[in-house]
């Protein structure tokens, strides 16, 4: 494990490429945050700071995260389509790396990278929060902080995608165009063809559904519009602007299992084609 | 002897080309071993099919007694297949530690073999500034990293000067001296001939004839005779049965006896007949032509 970490660190300290995306990444995210920071929206009885502070800034920033997941595929992509087209998978092969190891690499690669964005989203909630929020006890800065385990997972899972298109492709080009069809319109339409109730079990749904949509307008006024019943006449997913989901855990299984799922059919792949 | 690798009956065909067609081969310990074949013969694929890169579909193969993937075998042998593959945008000593982690070898070595292959100055330039010879040096220096038992090297002079050409064979030379094993695979015959001690020869996938380099070359012996009666020597020699074959030129015949037939039986079988000869000159048979009628 300490040899394929230290091979791939030495395969990304000095590819500019991956440089460039990731501090794309980093910059997009926080000019994003800092932009709808910018914004004052001046409701009587709404207030869009709310969604600043703890704990909604956890749902609120994941959300924001999950919009660049595309850029952290496409590293991925662009790392592993760069063994298959410098024929180097083939090299370390002959020198004495195995097949299961070459797919051990990148996965490490697209775990670092999440733990990278897992990293950004905790260290950016955590200033945004504590500026924006006076005085409030850790259940309250921490409560929710579990999103943020649930955008790593997400973002890893779109790793993995990427990973098991360009193995089966074995060209960086087609892995991204792919990738990007794939999340609209070619599984849409896919779904469709379905009743509703199987389409939040399709891949890029159900990773996509880790991040919803926070849900703005009962956060930013404060819960304040919620009828004696409890039920909250704001809530985006009440009215039927957004879809309701499946549970959280049911979601989380399922992600792990395509996680495991398109891990094992990459490796079947590489173990079984020539190099 | 120990046997270093061992190939059973291997079989890869592409569609209908059969690109190595049930192979037996046995590489002793100590030995420097020609692959030879021309284009397309099937060399390059049987050297991938024994490193793990391409699947066969029948037969087995075993290194150092091991059989398959993953024994840690691979560690003991240095391997240069097809083409120089290192990342472009990466600096020769960094792309040459990727593979020192890999084959778990002390990254203090790099230095040494970047030495041996003329390269150390441009150790801190990217892969992709080198000319073609120099990516085939680096290929080389690879090979050498670690000081591995056993060498196999496919086409391991392409590219290069005629310089590198040299330094390429002092390396081979070298290595086989110090009880090194080397397997080489290459269609230039001069290459082979100067340092192979064994020989395979492959024609469409398939394995033609193998052997120690001098026995495949002297299997027949050619003579040069000149004689003032050449053509009824001619009809001598052919009747008694001591030639194979008798190519007339003038008052020259190239003569191919079998192997049991000396110089001196000849002289004395035309002395008998009252024919003097006015030249009799043994032709050692090149692997090249040996080679040639091989294929044919």
């Amino acid at each position: 494990m300490r040899k394929l970490l230290n091979i791939e660190l030495i395969k990304l300290l000095r590819y500019t490429s991956f440089k460039v995306v990731l501090g794309l990444h980093f910059a997009l995210f926080l000019l994003v945050v800092f932009v709808s920071s910018q914004i004052n929206i001046t409701v009587p009885g709404f207030d869009t700071a709310n969604l600043f502070r703890f704990p909604h800034v956890w749902s609120y920033f994941t959300w924001i995260a999950s919009w660049f997941n595309l850029l952290l595929a496409i590293l991925v992509i662009m790392i592993t389509g760069n063994e298959f087209s410098y024929s180097t998978f083939r090299k370390h092969v002959i020198d004495g790396l195995s097949r299961g190891d070459l797919l051990k690499g990148k996965l490490l690669v697209a775990v670092m990278i999440a733990l990278y964005g897992f990293v950004l989203v905790f260290l950016s909630g955590m200033v945004y929060g504590s500026v924006y929020t006076s005085g409030t006890g850790i259940s309250t800065i921490f409560g929710g902080i579990e999103r943020i385990f649930i955008y790593f997972l997400q973002a890893l899972a779109y790793m993995v995608i990427g990973l098991l298109l360009v193995v089966m492709l074995r060209s960086t080009a087609l892995s991204i165009i792919l990738f990007v069809l794939l999340r609209f319109p070619i599984e849409p339409i896919i779904r469709s063809f379905f009743p509703q109730s199987f389409r939040a079990f399709f891949p890029m749904k159900a990773v996509g559904s880790l991040t919803p949509v926070p849900e703005f307008l009962s956060i930013s006024s404060e819960n304040g519009f919620e009828t004696p019943n409890g039920a909250d006449t704001l809530s985006l997913s009440e009215i039927g602007i957004l879809s309701p989901g499946l549970p959280f855990p049911l979601q989380i299984s399922i992600v792990l299992a395509y996680i495991m799922l398109f891990a094992g059919l990459a490796l079947v792949i590489l173990k079984k084609r020539d190099l | 002897m120990e046997k270093i690798l061992n190939i059973h009956e291997l079989k890869k065909h592409y569609g209908r080309i059969k690109a190595v067609h049930n192979i037996n081969i046995d590489v002793e310990r100590g030995q420097v071993f020609g692959i030879l074949g021309p284009n397309g013969s099937g060399k390059t694929t049987l050297l991938s099919i024994i490193m793990g890169i391409i699947r066969p579909q029948a037969g087995t193969y075993s290194w150092f007694g091991n059989r398959g993937e993953d024994s840690g075998w691979k560690k003991r042998i240095g391997s240069l297949i097809e083409t120089p593959n290192f990342y472009p945008f990466i600096n020769l000593k960094d792309n040459l530690r990727i593979v020192a982690q890999i084959k778990e070898v002390c990254a203090a070595d790099i230095d040494r073999v970047l030495k041996i292959t003329g390269l150390y100055e441009r150790r801190r330039y990217s892969y992709r500034t080198l000319s073609l010879g120099m990516k085939q040096r680096l290929a080389i220096a690879s090979v050498l990293l670690g000081d591995p038992e056993v060498m196999l090297l496919d086409e391991p002079t392409n590219g290069l000067d005629p310089e590198g050409i040299a330094e390429v064979r002092t390396i081979i030379q070298d290595e086989a001296g110090k009880g090194k094993t080397i397997i080489l695979a290459s269609h230039i015959l001069a290459e082979v001939e100067k340092v192979c001690t064994h020989v395979a020869v492959l024609k469409n996938g398939e394995l033609l004839s193998k052997g120690r380099v001098g026995e495949l070359l002297g299997a027949d012996r050619v003579f040069l005779i000149s004689a003032p009666d050449a053509g009824r020597l001619e009809e001598l020699l052919t009747r008694a049965g001591m030639a194979k074959s008798i190519e007339r030129k003038g008052e020259e015949l190239i003569i191919t006896c079998p192997d049991s037939i000396l110089a001196s039986e000849l002289n004395k079988f035309a002395f008998e007949h009252d024919i003097v000869l006015s030249k009799l000159l043994p032709v050692k048979k090149s692997l090249e032509s040996q080679f040639l009628e091989l294929v044919k």
